[in-house]
């Protein structure tokens, strides 16, 4: 930078040769000794500028602070919805009475199987084992509000045999004693085979092993 | 590339999270504060006090700067406003920043050991490293600032009386007074 100019005192030349730079005054001051400052001191600056660094880093691209957030929380609450069905859902399929009756009334209704069971449910199952549900199941009723509670509480229907539920759904009133359990049914079998009547014992039977065919009667030859 | 990219550019990235974008910035200008701070206060201890808290208020403000002007001014407005404040908080029983008309150079400045050297030139140079600091000190505080900021930052006339705080012209008649006495002092014409 040059501040000379036409009329410029003596002094202000004097102190545009030194802005210009190369003088012997600048030369002398550079050749001064440097002083520094101390070691620790530098560390001591860095090591502070290096934290308040990282807390930005944690800021800017913490958990809390990508664009993806809104997405990933739609996906968890996605994953929560089905997850919260797989747990409300009973094994032969029944609803659960509350406010979850809807979303299982809207899943597709399936033919009982032999086992009772959905490929759906079995597959859930597989991941968490039935003990564990009930458990978990136990533990959200209580962790609940007590005006919500109902709304997971496992229907009575849900305790009992799943195809004593369907039978009965299906079988006569006048069968209904014999064929409430296998033990009555065998019971009500003998007492055909008792009474000679032969056919109808061997038909029962057949009808029983259909219904029951793990049960140890099925597994015996048929006569 | 930092060796190529300005202070700003290592300012504003130190801002969004670069940590080395500050070391680099700090190595740049660590001795040129630290000398401007103890050739003002005359102090080790005060002028180690200062030059950290200078850089801490840089790392605390480092979320609102913008570069509105050069990153040297900057700072050295910083390193200027603090050394105001330390001076203002002085006990009034301690050595103010006026040098009293030191005639020596202060025991803190490394001089060359000029009986140890030998070489005639070597002897020439430590007297008059040792007659310019002594000079240097005896100038009034805020001539001897402008003559740092000229010397140690780089600073134009304009920037030096944005740093510290004056007119264009004050800024001017500061650093032409310095200069004088300081070429009376190494016996150097006006032109030298």
């Amino acid at each position: 930078m040059t501040m000379a100019r036409r009329g410029s005192t003596p002094e202000d030349d004097g102190l545009d040769a030194y802005l210009r730079g190369g003088s012997r005054l600048s030369d002398a001051y550079r050749d001064l000794p440097g002083a520094e400052p101390p070691a620790a001191l530098d560390e001591a600056v860095l090591a502070a500028a290096r934290a308040a660094s990282g807390r930005r880093r944690r800021l800017v691209h913490g958990p809390f602070a990508g664009s993806w957030l809104a997405p990933a929380a739609a996906a968890a609450v996605v994953v929560l919805a089905v997850g919260l069905t797989l747990f409300v859902v009973d094994r032969s399929g029944a609803p659960v009475p509350g406010e979850l009756q809807g979303e299982d009334l809207a899943l597709p209704a399936a033919p009982p199987p032999v086992s009772g069971r959905t490929t759906k449910e079995e597959s859930a199952e597989s991941r968490v084992p039935a003990a564990k549900r009930q458990h978990e199941l136990r533990e959200r009723r209580d962790a609940a509000p007590a005006e919500h509670r109902f709304t997971v509480e496992p229907a009575p229907a849900a305790a009992a045999p799943e195809m004593e539920s369907g039978v009965r759904k299906s079988a006569p009133a006048d069968e209904a004693d014999w064929r409430a359990s296998p033990e009555a049914w065998l019971a009500h079998i003998e007492s055909l085979k008792r009474a000679g009547r032969a056919a109808e014992a061997e038909a029962s039977l057949a009808e029983f092993r259909r219904q029951f065919p793990d049960h140890p009667a099925s597994r015996v030859p048929a006569q | 590339m930092n060796a190529e990219r300005s202070d700003e550019a290592l300012m504003l990235a130190y801002r969004d999270g670069d940590a080395q974008a500050f070391e680099r910035l700090y190595r740049r200008h660590r001795g040129g504060i630290y000398r401007y701070l103890l050739r003002q206060c005359r102090n080790p201890a005060d002028a180690e006090e200062l030059f950290q808290d200078i850089w801490m208020n840089l790392i605390r403000a480092r979320a609102r700067y913008e570069p509105r002007a050069r990153f040297t001014t900057y700072l050295y407005q910083l390193a200027h406003n603090r050394l105001i404040d330390h001076f203002r908080r002085r006990r009034p029983s301690d050595p103010g920043p006026e040098p009293a008309g030191e005639a020596e150079p202060p025991s803190w400045e490394r001089l060359p050991a000029a009986e140890a050297d030998g070489p005639e030139r070597r002897a020439a140079s430590a007297r008059q490293a040792q007659r310019l600091l002594a000079a240097l000190m005896s100038l009034p505080a805020e001539q001897r600032a402008a003559f740092l900021l000229r010397e140690e930052a780089g600073l134009s006339l304009a920037e030096i009386a944005e740093a510290t705080g004056v007119s264009a012209e004050t800024a001017k008649s500061r650093l032409r007074y310095a200069v004088q006495k300081l070429r009376r002092a190494l016996g150097a014409s006006p032109d030298e």
